[in-house]
């Protein structure tokens, strides 16, 4: 073991098991200090630019944005950690590698805190037993009886029941309500869901399996991708063109055009047929 | 039809922490749609009800559901429904209203999509308006109120204190909220609408001391906290404002609604293993797929908001990161514009997310984008905040637009980025740009 303790700041517990240390007294075990079964562990208050949070690809756990806030919110009202974080030092990096709580730390620092309070190993450990208390840390952490925690939590006021992490939703003490709108309703929009394929047979035939269902209700009109393309810039040019941002107006302005286009085409048509006897006159 | 609606889930909790059966009688001020008041008559039919609000919709509702009448003509652009000769009684002409409610989206709106729909309701008002018959036939009945009174909450009030009733209070968020709600309908519908003082919310404080002091019980709904009150009811959903109770009750309620992230199985970036020879994999995503990874990896306290389209990044089939856009909020940069609402990176390492803010202007990820919105795609802009005059991730690839502080000044700069389309597919923007100038440094210094 090495040597480099703060005698003045020993308070033997146990034996050398458990002890209170300064951080300047944190010992940086090396494969020479042995691997015991055995684990010692040292109970100190750090800066917490001594400690390294594990990068999250080497996290499983993980809190939802939620969880986060109401931790950190937590820390900031009690302005402490109120239960410590175990950490490995690392003689390669000088760092203390946060094996449990690393959740806790990042809180903390949202919290404004800048002194951590650690439980840090201070037997040599291999890298799988690392990663074992590590995972088991997150794992073996009991399983709550819904009765009891419900009238625990029943207990509280409100500013602790938010605090507690949990929620009126963690539990079935809410009743359903059933309660109309008064709205009358949208109109009745028409949907049509139009389905682009690539030339794939496969991916063609499920969709016809899937228009085949009775059940459904919307409409299937299939294309071929580069039709689609095409639609697609047919209504982003009506779009443009006639300043519409709304794509049902744009197809609608789209199909009006069409139709402009047509009776135009049928015009032309018209002339066209009147000319053509002129025309079998000149050659008679 | 109402922005500012209790959320059904709010009341529950409501119904969870008051004890109704000790009240006398219920007065419920700005009832709006009458949401409380019909779930108090279904679970309490014995409690007596006095409804108020001051807005046109409520007012008639409200009155029909005490057998009382007032005066109504829809005039200007709602003028065909005075001449219709079906719409003549009370009823009727509460019934015409709630379309007319309905229509009001629509009314003051000038463009094209608005006037369709309101053409729309013109043509087809007969269907509209028997269903809004239907509607108030079924709903009355569960209503039975004892009393309406069209004017001041706060009148109200002094009313509930005098007659030592409980007080049900759901007053606006927001100063002039009902106001301009309902500003089209005050322009069309002729009534005798109340005199009343504006509502500021900043008075609420002082109202529900008011309240407290009086000894009634109360249940008052705000988005406000007060540093000498206590709230009893917290309800949060989203990045929506929260909704908080004050009520005189020894019971509390706690509800935050979120979605869960769905976690699902992949192989993250190992930036030593890439090569000028690995192959990128843009693979679109659904929410929940992306809020699970942004759990992880990105700022661990941002509230997530679903965008238009999502996609996860892929090398050699290691996850590196994903993209979500977004529609933005204003189109200040132009209507072709998307808004980079994330660009996460599962590895901070070989300047990976320089490449997932790259890949993001992409045109094979935007003109999917394109197609899935209907509308030509062709400039990103996205918002970084860094305590840096500059993000190093958008610096060089992306335009600094503009920069501003940030309210708080521990958050440092908030800046917006935008880059024009680029016509490459993620693959080319690996092999020409990020692998020579990144990731082959990165590769030969670890192999070194």
């Amino acid at each position: 073991m090495s040597t480099n303790e703060n005698p003045d700041a020993l308070l033997p517990i146990d034996g050398e098991q458990y002890r209170f240390i300064a951080a300047e007294a944190i010992i940086f075990p090396t494969p020479a200090d042995g691997d015991g079964e055995t684990v010692k562990v040292a109970f100190s208050a750090v800066p917490s630019s001594m400690l390294h949070t594990l990068a999250a690809e080497d996290n499983a756990r993980f809190m939802t944005a939620d969880q986060m806030r109401r931790l950190a919110s937590n820390l900031k009202k009690d302005n402490a950690i109120t239960s410590a974080v175990l950490v490995y030092p690392d003689v390669e990096s000088r760092k203390l590698i946060v094996l449990s709580g690393n959740h806790r730390v990042e809180a903390a620092l949202l919290a404004g805190q800048q002194i951590i309070p650690v439980m840090v190993i201070q037997s040599y450990l291999t890298e799988e037993r690392k990663l074992a208390i590590q995972l088991s840390h997150n794992a073996i952490t009991g399983q709550d009886d819904p009765n009891i925690l419900g009238k625990l939590y029943e207990s509280l006021t409100l500013e602790y029941k938010a605090y507690s992490g949990l929620t009126d939703d963690s539990f079935n003490i809410l009743e359903k309500l059933d309660i109309d709108s008064l709205a009358i309703g949208t109109p009745q929009y028409e949907e049509i869901l139009l389905q682009f394929l690539p030339a794939d047979k496969d991916a063609f035939m499920k969709h016809l399996e899937r228009l085949a269902k009775p059940k459904e209700k919307r409409t299937y009109l299939l294309a071929e991708y580069e039709d689609y393309s095409r639609l697609f810039d047919a209504i982003v040019a009506v779009k443009q063109f006639k300043n519409i941002f709304n794509t049902a107006v744009a197809i609608r302005a789209l199909a009006d055009l069409a139709i402009e286009r047509l009776q135009q085409l049928e015009a032309e048509a018209e002339v066209e047929a009147q000319a053509e006897p002129q025309a079998d006159a000149k050659e008679t | 039809m109402f922005y500012g609606a209790v959320p059904t889930a709010c009341i529950e909790q409501v119904f969870r922490i008051l004890d109704f059966s000790s009240w006398k009688a219920a007065y419920v001020c700005c009832s709006g749609s009458f949401r409380i008041e019909r779930a108090l008559k279904a679970k309490f039919p014995h409690l007596q009800v006095f409804s108020n609000d001051v807005s046109l919709y409520s007012s008639a509702v409200g009155y029909l559901a005490c057998h009382r009448e007032f005066n109504i003509r829809f005039e200007g652009a709602l003028a065909f429904i005075e001449e219709r000769p079906d719409v003549n009684s009370f009823f009727e002409k509460v019934a015409a209203l709630l379309v007319a409610c309905d229509m009001a989206r629509y009314g003051g709106r000038k463009n094209e999509y608005a006037r369709k729909h309101f053409e729309y309701y013109v043509e087809n008002f007969e269907l509209f308006f028997n269903r809004a018959k239907d509607r108030l036939d079924r709903t009355i009945p569960e209503m039975p109120l004892d009393g309406y009174f069209c004017g001041d909450w706060r009148k109200h009030v002094k009313q509930a204190i005098e007659s030592g009733a409980g007080i049900l209070a759901f007053p606006p968020f927001f100063k002039g909220d009902y106001e301009s709600q309902f500003k089209f309908i005050e322009d069309n519908i002729h009534w005798p609408a109340p005199d009343y003082d504006l509502y500021n919310p900043k008075m609420l404080g002082d109202i529900i001391d008011e309240v407290d002091a009086s000894g009634a019980p109360y249940c008052i709904l705000s988005d406000q906290l007060f540093e000498h009150r206590k709230p009893v009811l917290e309800y949060v959903t989203g990045r929506k404002v929260p909704h908080y109770c004050y009520a005189r009750t020894d019971k509390s309620s706690v509800r935050h609604l979120y979605k869960a992230p769905e976690p699902f199985a992949y192989d993250p970036i190992n930036p030593a293993n890439l090569t000028a020879d690995s192959q990128v994999q843009v693979v679109q995503a659904e929410s929940r797929h992306m809020d699970f990874i942004k759990d992880i990896y990105l700022q661990k306290t941002i509230i997530h908001t679903t965008g238009v389209a999502n996609f996860l990044i892929f090398i050699d089939k290691m996850l590196v990161g994903g993209i979500i856009y977004s529609l933005p909020k204003y189109p200040t940069f132009g209507h072709s514009t998307i808004y980079l609402l994330s660009d996460v990176t599962l590895c901070r390492e070989a300047k990976l997310s320089k490449f997932i803010a790259y890949l993001a202007t992409s045109k094979s990820l935007l003109d999917i984008v394109s197609k899935k919105l209907i509308s030509r795609i062709d400039f990103v802009v996205t918002t970084a905040r860094t305590h840096n005059a500059v993000s190093m991730k958008y610096r060089g690839i992306y335009e600094l637009l503009n920069r501003r502080e940030a309210d708080d000044p521990a958050e440092g700069n908030i800046i917006n980025y935008g880059s024009k389309m680029r016509a490459e597919t993620p693959q080319e923007i690996y092999s020409r740009w990020y692998w020579p100038k990144y990731g082959k440094s990165y590769v030969n210094k670890r192999k070194s």
